[in-house]
């Protein structure tokens, strides 16, 4: 069974996921796309480095969908939520060497997971 | 919203997503796989790298996705180690579409030719299997005729005739592209 991939959508109804998919040029967009149409296809122990990775300590439990696009870091930070089957991405992080951005993703990450579980309708589906 | 499907047709529009989709299920597509057809042997990566008689760093990069510089010898001889066939040639979006609907481990994982003979022998004959030694029974070409003519011979030629005494002779639709190939 295929995984379903979500986003997440702001009570404003803004969704910073989709709205930086639709700014990437259309190389990167062929990248990430076959990225998550391989990843669709694999069950959960799979998922693993280099394309995915758990994440530790304040984001336990999350994880991140990692590619490098046009020279940077991405990550796709996210959650296997809401329920069997789905990973609901929450945030887009970019990494250039030691710096992050945006540099509170952390919290931003478990706060919308939050929300998330507390209320599925905030995670849009997207690709399935 | 559209889904994967729809997506990716609407970006197929695009020339440049084009070549780049292509690039990218060519590279992800062949490390996915070899990982698949490893782990389906029960291989360590060690392991393939012994039967490649590579170090298993060179299988480690063969498994990233995001690696992509194989030389054909290379899949030749990694071909070689799964004992599996290669088929490298142009086609259609509509073929690469079709053929990244399922992309599972299950999928992506084929088969040696000995388990193909092995699921022919226990199964009997049908679908792929018996497709693919069909194939072989009546595909021969003049020179594959001389070749066995001179003594070269496939090693398979003995299991196929073990195998399928009923299909020895080939259906009407093979019989125009035979003509005039010596038996």
């Amino acid at each position: 069974m295929p995984w379903v991939f979500r986003t997440y959508r702001k009570a404003t109804g803004r969704d910073d996921v989709r709205e930086w998919y639709a700014q990437l040029s259309a190389t990167d967009r062929a990248k990430v796309l076959t990225l998550l149409q391989y990843l669709r296809d694999q069950p959960r122990d799979k998922w693993t480095r280099p394309d995915f990775d758990q994440l530790k300590g304040k984001c336990a439990g999350l994880g991140e969908i990692r590619c490098k696009l046009s020279g940077v870091q991405h990550r796709l930070i996210g959650c296997f939520a809401p329920g069997r089957m789905n990973f609901t991405m929450l945030v887009l992080v970019t990494k250039k060497g030691r710096v992050f951005d945006p540099r509170n993703w952390e919290n931003i990450a478990v706060e919308r997971s939050r929300d998330v579980v507390a209320d599925p309708r905030c995670a849009d589906a997207w690709l399935w | 919203m559209p889904g994967f499907g729809e997506t990716i047709q609407n970006e197929l529009q695009n020339r440049e997503f084009r070549q780049s989709y292509v690039t990218e299920n060519l590279r992800r597509g062949l490390a996915y796989q070899i990982r698949a057809i490893r782990e389906a042997r029960g291989w360590s990566q060690a392991e393939l790298g012994h039967e490649t008689q590579k170090p298993q760093s060179n299988v480690s990069r063969w498994e990233d996705p995001t690696y992509g510089k194989f030389s054909l010898q290379t899949l030749l001889e990694i071909a070689d180690a799964f004992d599996v066939a290669l088929i490298v040639r142009f086609a259609p979006f509509t073929e690469l579409l079709e053929t990244v609907a399922d992309l599972s481990p299950h999928t992506l994982a084929v088969a040696s030719y000995d388990e193909e003979i092995e699921a022919v022998q226990q199964e009997g004959l049908g679908g792929a299997a018996k497709a693919i030694l069909e194939a072989q029974a009546f595909s021969f070409s003049a020179e594959d005729t001389d070749r066995k003519n001179a003594g070269a011979g496939y090693g398979f030629r003995q299991s196929e005739e073990r195998l399928l005494p009923s299909i020895k002779e080939p259906p009407p639709e093979y019989k125009p592209a035979l003509a005039g190939v010596p038996s």
